[in-house]
């Protein structure tokens, strides 16, 4: 019997060796808050310094991947982040290529059963894959390949497409029943109808389309941006001024009943477009969901798990205007993150929750073994073990900005500067018909910005 | 009893996964070995040697087949510039690679002759030494304004289509190349190549 009870641990450890042993009792998010307090302080080297350097072999791999890359953005290498973003890229694609029944995803799972949710590979969320072919665009972008962008638009737009096929499946009864004893996370996912489609990936696409002068491409992009953030008032002048450039009366003159009119741009002006991101992405907080569970001989006890949940819309200091030479211009918001990864968080409770129970089930009969064959020792250490293992799984990339909005006016060529809040002013060219695009992102203390004329 | 026995059953797949893993690490043994540069290459889904093989070589043979291109080429080999070819797929390609291919190609033919616009500016900075740096004795340095202008444009497009679902990805490729002659505007040649690589997923693996 002991010989059955080592094995079993070596088993239980065989489960964390794609585990550090910190994963073990300490939740992702409770790891990475000290990173993000050095992001809030303008100090993008001490959270360099501070974050994991997890091996391909450890479940959040490629979570670690994207944690590093952006903060290589952050800290103005590309370079480095480049790399990263396309290893997660490529690691994503052999996944989705591998086979359909994998052992090691069958024994990942039973790891699981024993230790937490983490034990599970990471996979990235679509709306993650699409922020970060959208960072890989703008990174191409920033060297003016603006070909190169064009292929990660390529790259995001399927992510989204494919999201949008395998959304389709009906769901059943089962999992809304297992999702009424969630809270709502309704005030903070704002009530978007998926966790995917992303207003401002189709925004930089719309855009990236535009300098490359094909006008219907930027159309389409326009327009599936519209229909997810419908109040953007940037967004309906440019569909407007799009549809009446292509010849789309009709289209146009829906819009013209929707909005209203909009100003036309003369041929001499050009066009300012400024894409601001502002604070971080709430983390998963742990909250403890109480199921009942009926035992072999019919009675119910009660046990709490450990689930993830975003608790309530994160305080940003944000700002809703920026000032363009002398003239104030208001920032329309296009996504809000914690939006799509509340959302997303929602659709994954039910295959959560029901992880869970079997995790409960399987702990409950460890203890059960362990006080029958060890006594009083086996049973408290055996109940140790499993409170401290029970963690919620508050995996999420972490360094992504809260909530990105939209300034965009036509202006005469020359030059001319932004006023951003205190910072001081930006100063960038307009050149006759041009689009200069400037892009900035704040968080707290941490400001940076970047200019590219299109 | 029985949870015993069932915990004698899953301690026995433990080792079994556990001396798994460990074998497996021991396995790796790297080989270098040389292979036919011509070979079919099928490592992964993605563009990759054998479609830019199969690329430059069908529109390289269709070029040089092709009637028009045989009276332009009659008496005389035309000069040609190669733009580029637009990258309108979902991955980073080197199209510069397709385009050195085929006017490689083109080139042993014999029936063409290239400017290469891609090094003017260092042809431009060597003359520059030539004509202007005192090092250089005036009589071997290579007169400015004695270069060819080319007649003809090559150009095309490289576009993609990817599908994928549960079962199996799908790339379609399909390039695109014209021959401009400049002076009138007209395309005198054009072809086009498919390409349409499938892969199925394997219904078990690790």
């Amino acid at each position: 019997m002991r010989r059955s009870i080592i094995l079993s641990f070596c088993f239980i450890l065989s489960g964390c060796s794609t585990m550090g042993f910190n994963d073990l009792f300490n939740d992702y998010a409770t790891q990475m808050t000290p990173i993000r307090n050095a992001i809030e302080k303008n100090n993008i080297e001490e959270a360099q310094s501070l974050i994991a350097n997890n091996s391909t072999l450890h479940s959040s791999y490629l979570l670690n991947q994207l944690e590093q890359a952006r903060l290589n953005d952050l800290a103005n290498t590309p370079d480095d982040a480049q790399s990263k973003f396309e290893n997660v890229y490529t690691q994503m694609q052999k996944k989705r290529e591998a086979a359909k029944i994998q052992v090691s995803a069958g024994l990942e799972q039973s790891n699981a059963l024993f230790t937490n949710d983490s034990a599970i590979t990471y996979v990235p969320p679509a709306y993650e894959m699409s922020m970060l072919h959208s960072y890989k665009a703008l990174n191409y972008v920033y060297k003016n390949d603006v070909e190169g962008a064009l292929v990660e638009i390529r790259r995001a737009n399927k992510v989204q497409v494919d999201a949008l096929s395998e959304n389709e499946a009906e769901v059943d009864s089962t999992v809304k029943e297992a999702q009424q004893h969630y809270p709502s996370m309704s005030n903070v996912t704002r009530n978007i109808k998926n966790g995917f489609q992303n207003a401002y990936t189709f925004y930089l696409s719309a855009l990236l389309y535009q300098s490359a002068k094909q006008y219907d491409d930027a159309y389409i992009d326009y327009k599936k941006a519209l229909a997810i953030q419908p109040n953007n008032i940037y967004l309906q002048q440019d569909v407007m001024r799009l549809a009446k450039k292509q010849g789309f009366d009709q289209d146009l003159n829906e819009f013209k009943k929707r909005f209203g009119d909009t100003p036309t741009i003369s041929s001499s002006q050009g066009e300012v477009i400024v894409l601001f991101e502002q604070g971080l992405v709430p983390k998963q907080d742990e909250f403890k969901l109480r199921l009942p569970i009926y035992s072999s001989r019919g009675d119910a006890r009660f046990y709490s798990l450990a689930m993830p949940v975003y608790k309530d819309n994160a305080y940003v200091r944000r700002l809703n205007n920026i000032n363009i030479d002398a003239q104030s211009l208001a920032l329309s918001p296009l996504v809000h993150i914690e939006a799509l990864a509340a959302k997303t968080l929602e659709d994954q409770i039910p295959a959560k929750v029901a992880r869970q129970v079997l995790r409960l089930v399987a702990k409950e009969k460890v203890r059960a073994e362990l006080a029958r064959s060890a006594g009083d020792v086996g049973n408290i250490l055996a109940n140790i073990y499993n409170l401290a293992s029970e963690q919620a799984d508050t995996r999420s990339w972490l360094t992504l900005p809260n909530q990105i909005s939209v300034a965009r006016q036509s202006l005469n060529t020359g030059e001319h500067s932004v006023h951003i809040g205190t910072q001081a002013p930006i100063n960038f060219t307009i050149s006759k018909q041009g689009l200069t695009l400037i892009y900035l992102t704040s968080i707290n203390n941490y400001f940076n910005y970047h200019v590219v004329q299109l | 009893m029985i949870i015993s026995n069932k915990f004698k059953t899953v301690s026995t797949y433990a080792l079994v996964g556990l001396s798994a893993l460990v074998l497996s690490g021991c396995a790796n043994k790297a080989v270098v070995s040389y292979g036919d540069a011509q070979a079919v290459e099928t490592t992964d889904i993605n563009f990759g040697s054998t479609d830019l093989q199969k690329v430059a070589s069908q529109m390289t043979d269709s070029l040089l087949s092709s009637p028009v291109v045989g009276t332009m080429t009659a008496n005389k080999r035309p000069v040609v510039f190669v733009e580029r070819i637009k990258n309108k797929t979902s991955e980073h390609i080197d199209t510069e690679s397709i385009t050195d291919s085929i006017s490689t190609q083109m080139l042993r033919s014999g029936k063409f002759r290239f400017v290469d616009m891609t090094r003017v500016e260092s042809v431009r900075e060597q003359l520059t030494f030539q004509n202007e740096d005192a090092l250089v004795n005036p009589a071997t340095a290579v007169a400015f304004g004695k270069q060819i202008g080319a007649q003809y444009m090559l150009y095309g497009n490289l576009s993609s289509i990817v599908k994928s679902n549960a079962d199996k990805s799908d790339v379609y490729y399909k390039f695109t190349m014209r021959l401009m002659d400049m002076e009138s505007g007209l395309v005198e040649w054009a072809d086009e190549t498919e390409i349409r690589k499938t892969k199925e997923k394997s219904t078990f693996g690790w």
